[in-house]
């Protein structure tokens, strides 16, 4: 059974539609990555799965009820973000017994533990944090819930280096222990491609893609030669990414070749391998056209 | 119109203000702890209140002055002495015999009115009797029922000797009275709302009346109404 | 998996306790206001001077009630029923299990704690009130105590915790329709003006309009229905825009 499923779910807010007529499901205990770029509802959907807001129109089921309003799907379900507000009169301590009386799988005694890793004091208040911390408590918090459902959307805000490996390692740990269902959206693929199963990616209101993760990376492969042999040997298939970095060039082309062209490409020395997820989801999402340069390159030109 | 602008900028600033309050009481750390124990204080001050006031009630009962309704305002004290209709006890302040001998003067006086009356008697003893003025404060104006505070005032008595009679100058009453009364809005099914006391009434002076035997002369000063005295003879 | 199963019974409890904890404030605020209302505003005073045949009578009383605590605790109750439907509090009841009703009914539970605090801290500062009238010249307690009439006191109890629970939901209900819409704000001035107009222009017939309907009436039960009424009809209609509220949207 899948813990989400989406059923031609629109969402529209007076005129603007931020998702429209999506349909998916969320399979039951897999870590899903939630991807894309800003602004393309990534927020919009998990607010709808997690029943804060209202889908304008479809069928959305979570955990086989609809969520809004929905006492079963909340009980059952966290959704961490920067936006969550925890009551100024309650010190961390008080919180996480507040967490303790709400939520039934609670892990009091690993919290305490996080914290205490992360040098968080349970005196401290919630909102004298700083946004790394506000955003590592919350995490934390996310974790030891150990909801059929945790969601987490750009958990990793503020966070240095260290803590946002940290998370991810915890996260995956206590994953392996209690097997959930994990949605996790963020910017960084790179820091994350390790803990997913699944991707999301959605763009231009609806899903771009989904499954998991080597199906992404299938997707493509990345060909590296000298740039003129590149020129002469693929210039044929859709070139979706050039670097040129050191003598050689890296190309990252949509993975439709035959076996006789991958072994014509290779007889010319051009080295053919995989690509990494978030190499694949730059890809995806034409990150990496030419991006931004090519706005600066255009106004050179004229 | 005055409400009408006033009561949502009250509410405004009081909204504003507290949550200003809180905000600032997040930022000093209150604990939560902190919050109960000062209302747990609080109930037990307010409890401490109650008894002691219970008390104090047990032990001043009776010491309001007492009640009168509007029938027993304003007792016409003319009609009675000149009738000759029984007269309120509490309305007398004292009743004096004086001997007085040959003529018999009553110097110029403020702040009483006299009544004298004739009596064929033949003796040089003169029948004094002094009535106070009432002092009524209305304390509910629907049913009109009064405190009667007239044993408050302060009143002194005419000074005699052995021929002249004299009105001395009356002190300064000044009478402090304060008055407990819960809100209305919480009387609303104890039948005790209020509705001010707002209004007090004096009657008169005090008022002298003189039994003078026909046998004494009299020597009164001219009966001068802007001089803020008043003697009458009764026929 | 899915085990949990809360009752809206058992998670509207557990949000009410999360909302005493988180609230105290609001308790702190009214024991405040309530101490400004007995330090500052402790009676009005009202001289009647009365002079007769040149001799001076003056004659001054001072009115000692609990009149400003009332007043106090009235407006703190509005501003607390305002308070609570602002985002914030709807975000902190949502980081943890709840839905709109089982929000809707903490708050409630709320209101029904801090309108019997309310209640019972104003009638008892009449104690307070009385003991500094019994410091001065000549009292007159005009309101019996609870040991002369204990059934008295207690109506006093429950006539202030109905009418400042209805200021909570007022000002609840008025909050929530504001979140709802910003076009409420224009007409609740339309409608305020209106009341105003009717209920204290025309002072001269004070046995009409709308807050005769509660402090005019002199039956304890129908008094009850109709405070019971309108607080239903209150709490149906901010539900209706509680129902539909999105959480944590910007």
């Amino acid at each position: 059974m899948p813990a989400i499923t989406l059923k031609n779910v629109t969402k529209s807010y007076r005129s603007i539609t931020v998702l429209n007529q999506l349909n998916l499901e969320i399979r039951e205990n897999v870590i899903t990555g939630l991807v894309g770029r800003n602004g393309v509802g990534k927020t919009t959907l998990m607010k709808m799965v997690a029943g804060f807001i209202k889908e304008s129109d479809g069928e959305l089921r979570v955990l086989g009820e609809r969520p809004f309003n929905s006492l079963k799907v909340s009980a059952n379900m966290i959704f961490i973000d920067d936006m969550m507000g925890f009551p100024d009169a309650l010190t961390l301590g008080d919180l996480l017994t507040e967490c303790d009386r709400f939520y039934e799988n609670w892990d009091q005694d690993l919290a305490m533990r996080l914290l205490k890793y992360f040098k968080l004091p349970l005196s401290l208040n919630h909102r004298v944090l700083s946004k790394g911390k506000r955003s590592t408590f919350n995490a934390v918090v996310g974790i030891a819930t150990r909801c059929p459902l945790t969601m987490f959307d750009e958990p990793i805000t503020g966070m240095d280096a260290g803590a946002r490996r940290d998370f991810y390692r915890a996260l995956l740990k206590d994953y392996l222990a209690h097997p959930r269902t994990i949605l996790l959206s963020s910017h960084h693929m790179e820091e994350m491609e390790d803990l997913l199963e699944d991707i999301l990616l959605i763009d231009g209101k609806d899903s771009a893609f989904h499954g998991s993760i080597t199906e992404l990376q299938e997707k493509f492969i990345s060909l590296q030669g000298k740039e003129n042999v590149l020129k002469q040997y693929a210039n044929r298939y859709a070139v979706i990414h050039k670097s040129s970095a050191g003598p050689l060039t890296e190309w990252i082309v949509d993975n439709d070749h035959t076996n006789l062209e991958l072994t014509e490409l290779k007889q010319a020395g051009i080295r053919v391998s995989a690509v990494s997820a978030s190499e694949a989801y730059l890809a995806m999402t034409g990150q990496t056209r030419g991006g931004v340069d090519d706005v600066f390159d255009a106004m050179e030109r004229e | 119109m005055f409400i009408t602008i006033l009561v949502p900028v009250v509410l405004l600033l009081g909204l504003l203000t507290i949550i200003m309050v809180t905000k600032n009481m997040g930022r000093v750390r209150i604990k939560k702890s902190f919050h109960w124990k000062l209302i747990t204080g609080y109930l037990v001050l307010l409890l401490i209140g109650l008894v002691v006031a219970e008390a104090m009630e047990q032990r001043i009962e009776g010491v309001n002055p007492p009640e009168v309704g509007a029938n027993e305002v304003g007792f016409d004290l003319y009609n009675a002495i000149v009738e000759e209709l029984p007269i309120p006890k509490n309305l007398v302040l004292a009743k004096r015999s004086h001997e007085v001998e040959g003529k018999f003067t009553i110097s110029s006086f403020p702040g009483a009115y006299i009544l004298i009356k004739r009596t064929p008697e033949i003796s040089g003893t003169i029948e004094e009797t002094v009535y106070s003025p009432e002092l009524m404060t209305m304390f509910n104006g629907e049913d009109s029922m009064y405190y009667d505070l007239s044993d408050q005032l302060k009143i002194n008595l005419p000074v005699w000797n052995s021929n002249s009679m004299s009105v001395p100058k009356q002190p300064e009453n000044r009478l402090e009275y304060t008055f407990y009364h819960d809100s209305n809005i919480l009387n609303q099914f104890t039948g005790e709302k209020t509705h001010g006391n707002s209004s007090g009434s004096v009657s008169g002076v005090m008022t002298i009346h003189l039994l003078i035997p026909d046998t004494i002369e009299l020597d009164i000063p001219d009966l001068d109404h802007e001089q803020n005295y008043y003697i009458d003879i009764l026929e | 998996m899915y085990s949990t199963q809360w009752s809206v019974n058992e998670l509207a409890k557990r949000q009410f306790f999360l909302k005493l904890n988180a609230n105290g404030a609001i308790f702190t605020m009214l024991i405040v206001l309530q101490i400004i209302a007995t330090v500052f505003i402790s009676g009005a005073v009202t001289t009647t001077s009365m002079n007769d045949w040149g001799e001076p009578i003056s004659f001054n009383f001072t009115s000692i009630s609990n009149d400003a605590q009332l007043g106090l605790t009235l407006f703190w109750a509005f501003i607390v029923g305002f308070l609570l439907t602002s985002a914030a509090q709807r975000n902190e009841s949502f980081s943890f299990v709840t839905n709109r009703l089982t929000f809707q009914l903490a708050n409630f539970y709320f209101f029904c704690t801090a309108a019997l605090l309310g209640g019972v801290t104003t009638v008892l500062l009449g104690s307070v009130m009385k003991i500094i009238a019994m410091f001065r010249d000549n009292m007159i307690i005009e309101t019996a105590g609870l040991l002369s009439s204990p059934l008295d006191f207690l109506s006093r109890i429950f006539v202030m915790m109905a009418y400042t629970l209805l200021l909570m939901l007022i000002g609840y209900t008025l909050g929530s329709l504001i979140q709802w819409s910003k076009l409420f704000i224009a007409l609740f001035g339309v409608i305020w003006y209106a009341f105003t107009q009717s209920t204290f222009a025309v002072a001269d017939n004070e046995n009409s309009g709308l807050l005769y309907f509660y402090y005019g009436e002199t039956s304890i039960l129908l008094f009850t229905l109709k405070i019971v009424a309108t607080i239903a009809v209150l709490f149906a209609i901010s539900f209706f825009v509680t129902n539909r509220l999105e959480v944590r949207n910007p």
